[in-house]
């Protein structure tokens, strides 16, 4: 899975979707893009931390988990939601997940023309990919976790550099999997998954509202 | 009380370290390790921490796997976010089990847990010791020969003079001056018997060798110890993981 997707030129086409056919995927979607529950605590702990270490920061903190949850909460029933919202959501997740983990991850988001940010997109998919990332390879100091998040022609590139760590083997359903099954049911345009030696990357397809 | 932290999360780390401080003002922080790979490094490098306390998923790996590498004694209280390991977590000397964020209460009875411990071990050292101590012990006069066959004769050696007991079919003496003779007893639990425990070790099922007879010893990754003797005859001597530390507390008197 070396060869680069070509690049799309226009926005993937929303499919006509109702609720019965994909009731059962939106529902799983929503299980996913339930946080996961090691993420709520450990942020209660850092949170717990700051409120005595830099009550400043434990404010502004608080303040993003809030945002967080709220958006998780609010998307639940949507299928899709606009771009523009999806990466406000994310850079408050992101700089949680940096407060938490400090030098040893590195989120770069470009924020992409206004054009391309009125596109749709999969609520709290880029939340996901970051999740998995994150859950699957080191974030140490010493070898920092890079997650890039790009817009390239009318898709979203997630890519990261892979190192690998060992992990504690919960029992989930294949999350890319799943994800990968959504997009089949709501866009003409697939869900890429590029992997080499060092570099994983994902490639969400942007799709537009449909008419 | 000297206390090690395992934690990825600086902050949460930072936190734990606070409450500590509040609650157990005797507690010493020696190091706060953010990876298997730093805690391991700490590992080799220093003495085991009183008490160790851990999370489980770190920012390189599974702390557990600090296990494959050291025989870790001191006890554990492990503390995560949210999971089910505890069962593994019992399995290796875990004490307690916290869920972060840490609530103080929790934290309070873990160390109280930890110090009911550390009593009932204290109790029964001084058990042990008191028994090693014991008159029957001290005043008891070991054997200073052992008859064994050669050329259809009964020979004395003197035991002082055997560098080891070992087990091959029969059981073979070896003395300092490389003679090798066949011993009467059947199993070196006899042999053993005969023997003052301060001057012979017992070092598996098949050898028991003297102290005087010992030139050098050295680890290795997996706990095993490596003894070599004095006498170029006998071919390096194997301790087991388990039987390390009372190896060396048997030769570091």
């Amino acid at each position: 899975m070396n060869r680069r997707a070509k690049i799309p030129i226009a926005p993937g086409k929303a499919r006509e979707y109702s609720f019965d056919i994909i009731n059962s995927d939106v529902k799983y979607q929503n299980l996913v893009s339930q946080l996961n529950p090691h993420f709520l605590f450990n942020s209660l702990a850092t949170l717990e931390s700051l409120i005595h270490s830099d009550p400043r920061l434990a404010v502004k903190f608080l303040s993003q988990l809030t945002r967080v949850y709220r958006y998780i909460l609010s998307t639940r029933e949507t299928p899709l939601v606009a771009l523009a919202d999806e990466l406000s959501f994310i850079k408050d997740y992101a700089d949680l997940l940096q407060t938490r983990f400090g030098k040893g991850l590195q989120i770069h988001l470009k924020t992409p023309s206004s054009k391309v940010l009125q596109t749709q997109i999969v609520p709290a998919v880029l939340q996901i990919l970051i999740e998995n990332a994150t859950r699957h390879n080191i974030t140490d100091p010493d070898s920092p976790l890079c997650i890039s998040i790009e817009v390239v022609g009318y898709t979203l590139v997630v890519e990261n550099n892979l190192q690998k760590k060992q992990i504690l083997e919960a029992k989930r359903q294949e999350t890319l999997q799943s994800l990968g099954n959504l997009y089949n049911y709501l866009s003409t345009a697939p869900l890429t998954i590029e992997q080499t030696e060092s570099t994983f990357r994902v490639i969400v397809p942007l799709l537009n509202k449909e008419s | 009380m000297k206390v090690l932290i395992v934690e990825d999360e600086i902050l949460i780390a930072e936190q734990l370290q606070r409450m500590l401080k509040d609650i157990a003002p005797q507690v010493e922080v020696l190091d706060i390790l953010h990876s298997v790979k730093t805690a391991r490094r700490w590992f080799m490098q220093n003495a085991e921490p009183d008490l160790l306390f851990m999370d489980i998923q770190l920012s390189d790996g599974i702390s557990f796997d600090l296990f494959n590498y050291f025989d870790i004694k001191c006890p554990i209280i492990f503390a995560t976010a949210y999971d089910e390991y505890a069962i593994k977590a019992f399995k290796v000397n875990g004490i307690d089990y916290l869920l972060k964020p840490i609530d103080e209460e929790d934290l309070i009875r873990a160390l109280e847990k930890f110090k009911a411990l550390q009593k009932n071990a204290t109790i029964s050292n001084e058990l042990l010791q008191s028994l090693v101590n014991h008159p029957s012990h001290q005043n008891r006069i070991y054997k200073e020969k052992l008859i064994v066959q050669h050329r259809n004769a009964s020979l004395p050696i003197m035991l002082n003079d055997i560098d080891v007991f070992y087990l091959d079919q029969v059981i073979y003496v070896v003395t300092h001056d490389g003679q090798k003779y066949v011993a009467e007893q059947n199993t070196l639990d006899e042999i053993e018997d005969i023997l003052n425990p301060l001057e012979f070790f017992r070092a598996g099922r098949r050898q028991i060798i003297n102290q005087r007879a010992i030139e050098s010893y050295k680890g290795d990754t997996s706990g095993k110890l490596y003894v070599k003797l004095k006498n170029q005859h006998v071919p390096e001597v194997e301790i087991s993981r388990e039987k390390a530390p009372v190896f060396k507390r048997w030769i570091d008197r």
